[in-house]
């Protein structure tokens, strides 16, 4: 019975190792050959430089709304995606997703697509910062 | 200061530990224990300090280190006052009940120690493809870091319902103790969210294989560690920088410091203390604190009935609630002040939330998603843990069942509860349980590997140093 049990023991224990081994090997594989997905470090560097020179037209605090190519943002993964970066880097203002805010920043893919798009929701551009970035206002609504 | 910022709230805890503990000579496994425990409960009472630091006294950020360092100068000078008042009446390390045989097989712990090396190696390559975490980290944590620490006075716009998908309503462990970190150095760095991640990933570790080493013996201890330290998801999810991996720490550490003051023939008072606070630090921790609270009293109710019932539960809830008690109360006080209402909650009441709870079909449905996830969990660790367990059988503990019993108890509830978040879930719940339920299985899994390794039956051979065989 003690003798039954212990080369179950053994069995259970090098099942086990050997598992561990097998899985341990593939991660320290994948983490090496970089697959260890999703990896946001060249968006989020690439997004950074994008909004670098927004901070100087912003306060720190306060509340701006936020528009992009994917007008229905958060829609769509990439959309989400680039709205929640931005508002991480732009913390502590806070970037609300609509248009009907004093100052409104547009994050588009370029600057035609950014003008068209403003023009469309009566906004205009207050300073273009260049890699489709840019400073917008509402507008002064004609009577 | 980098060091020195995630230092002191370690040496804080361990001046905590040291002034309470109640033996005399620690044996090593009993000092990595005490050592996983001090570091858990100094961050975690480091983070709450600072979120009272700037809530209640609205003192400058930058002021805070001095109060940490005298916080922890206080610490050490009563730790040594009361181990000086405690010398003469102090006991021996206290026996434990269904010990093994302390030394431990070669391989085993070989093993052990060349996948924590692989491990930890991972994990650093993981992080640096991932600076600011994974998606969560960067959309929940990080971010009211970087809102606590950049917002100076205006700390609390963190909070703002305008941003209710980065659920502003979570409690504050990380993102207090990572701008807490920051506030010290004076600036912001990615070293500081991967420094907590690695500390609470591999601690975890550390206090999964101490407490089964004083338990169960080393054998076990090691390979329930190479169990935990092989964990795809596990170190994967450690490197993430979310809140998932220090929640599961806080799991165990509760989980963990009850088994011992069960399973010691003089019980300690002081443990159960601990474990209140624990548990409150769980909460402070994540939402799932909350229903974590509520497992871990079904736990202590199936371990009192080895004991004299209800009564042993209610003279345990005293201690417990020592510990408790204050952390709750600031939870309690940021749930009230600061946090919005759970997006969750405010989801679910728009909805018609009778419907769902009587929708049988999606019994069904989340029946057969949960268990998909289980089965796949950790590619299948889960399924050969329990085939271990199987192969090698349970032990039969006769008077200590109940307290075996207990920490599964605790983990059966919990799962109760995440299968009845997701019958109630107002979002579609394919998509809820595939992008929520292995964080939250990774929350309960160094737990679930604990409760194993604590109720196998192993009848190993290895040789103590002495060149004599062993069975542990």
């Amino acid at each position: 019975m003690t003798r039954s049990r212990t080369i179950r023991s053994y069995i259970g224990c090098v099942l086990l190792i050997a598992f561990a081994c097998a899985s341990s090997a593939v991660l320290l594989k994948r983490s090496i050959a970089g697959e260890i997905k999703p990896t946001f470090n060249a968006e989020m560097a690439h997004l950074e430089k994008k909004l670098e020179r927004a901070k100087t037209y912003l306060t720190p605090r306060g509340i701006i709304g936020y528009i992009d190519d994917d007008e229905n943002v958060l829609k769509s993964a990439e959309a989400a995606r680039a709205y929640i970066m931005t508002q991480y880097i732009l913390a502590p203002l806070v970037i609300v997703k609509d248009t009907d805010r004093k100052i409104i920043l547009g994050n588009f893919s370029d600057r035609q697509t950014g003008i068209a798009i403003a023009e469309k929701n009566g906004l205009r551009c207050v300073a273009d910062l260049g890699n489709g970035a840019m400073v917008l206002q509402r507008k002064a609504e004609r009577k | 200061m980098f060091f020195l910022s995630l230092a002191l709230p370690v040496f804080l805890g361990i001046s905590i530990l040291y002034a309470c503990r109640n033996d005399r000579r620690i044996p090593t496994a009993r000092l990595y224990f005490y050592l996983a425990l001090s570091t858990g409960l100094g961050l975690g009472l480091s983070s709450i300090f600072f979120f009272l630091w700037i809530s209640v006294l609205k003192a400058t950020q930058a002021g805070y280190v001095y109060f940490e360092v005298s916080l922890l100068a206080l610490a050490l000078l009563m730790a040594w006052h009361v181990r000086r008042r405690k010398k003469r009446g102090e006991k021996a390390s206290p026996a434990f009940t269904g010990i093994s045989a302390p030394h431990s097989s070669r391989m085993i712990s070989w093993s052990f120690y060349i996948l924590c090396t692989s491990s930890v190696t991972s994990f650093v390559l993981i992080s640096l493809g991932n600076l600011h975490g994974r998606w969560d980290a960067w959309a929940i944590w990080n971010l009211r870091a970087r809102f606590i620490f950049r917002g100076g006075a205006g700390w609390a716009d963190a909070f703002t319902g305008l941003l209710d998908w980065s659920h502003p309503d979570y409690p504050l462990l990380l993102p207090g103790l990572v701008a807490k970190c920051w506030s010290f150095i004076g600036r912001e760095t990615v070293l500081v969210p991967i420094a907590i991640s690695f500390l609470f990933t591999f601690t975890t570790i550390l206090l999964l294989y101490s407490s089964l080493s004083i338990l169960r013996g080393k054998n076990r201890a090691f390979l329930a560690g190479i169990t935990l330290v092989a964990s795809f998801q596990f170190i994967r999810f450690g490197a993430a920088q979310c809140a998932d991996i220090p929640l599961g720490f806080f799991i165990l550490a509760v989980l963990v410091s009850f088994a011992v003051h069960d399973f010691q023939n003089v019980p300690d008072r002081n443990l159960v203390i601990l474990a209140g606070a624990m548990a409150g630090i769980s909460l402070w921790t994540k939402n799932e604190g909350i229903l974590f609270l509520l497992a871990i009293l079904a736990g202590r109710a199936v371990a009192s009935l080895g004991k004299n019932g209800f009564r042993a539960l209610i003279r345990e809830m005293f201690p417990f609630g020592k510990g408790l008690v204050p952390v709750l109360a600031v939870w309690a006080f940021f749930k009230l002040k600061y946090a919005p209402s759970s997006d969750f909650f405010s989801a679910a009441n728009t909805g018609p939330l009778s419907s769902r709870l009587t929708d049988w079909p999606r019994y069904i449905q989340v029946a057969k998603l949960y268990l998909g996830k289980l089965i796949r969990f950790e590619n299948g660790l889960l399924i050969l843990a329990c085939l271990f367990l199987l192969l090698v059988g349970v032990e039969k503990f006769g008077k200590n069942k109940s307290r075996i019993l207990a920490p599964l108890t605790t983990l059966l509830v919990m799962h109760g509860g995440y299968y009845f978040v997701f019958i109630l879930t107002p979002y579609d719940v394919t998509w809820h349980i595939n992008t929520a339920l292995d964080r939250l299985l990774l929350q309960l899994w160094p737990a679930a590997i604990f409760s194993v390794f604590l109720a196998a039956k192993w009848n190993f051979q290895s040789k103590n140093p002495t060149g004599e065989e062993e069975r542990t």
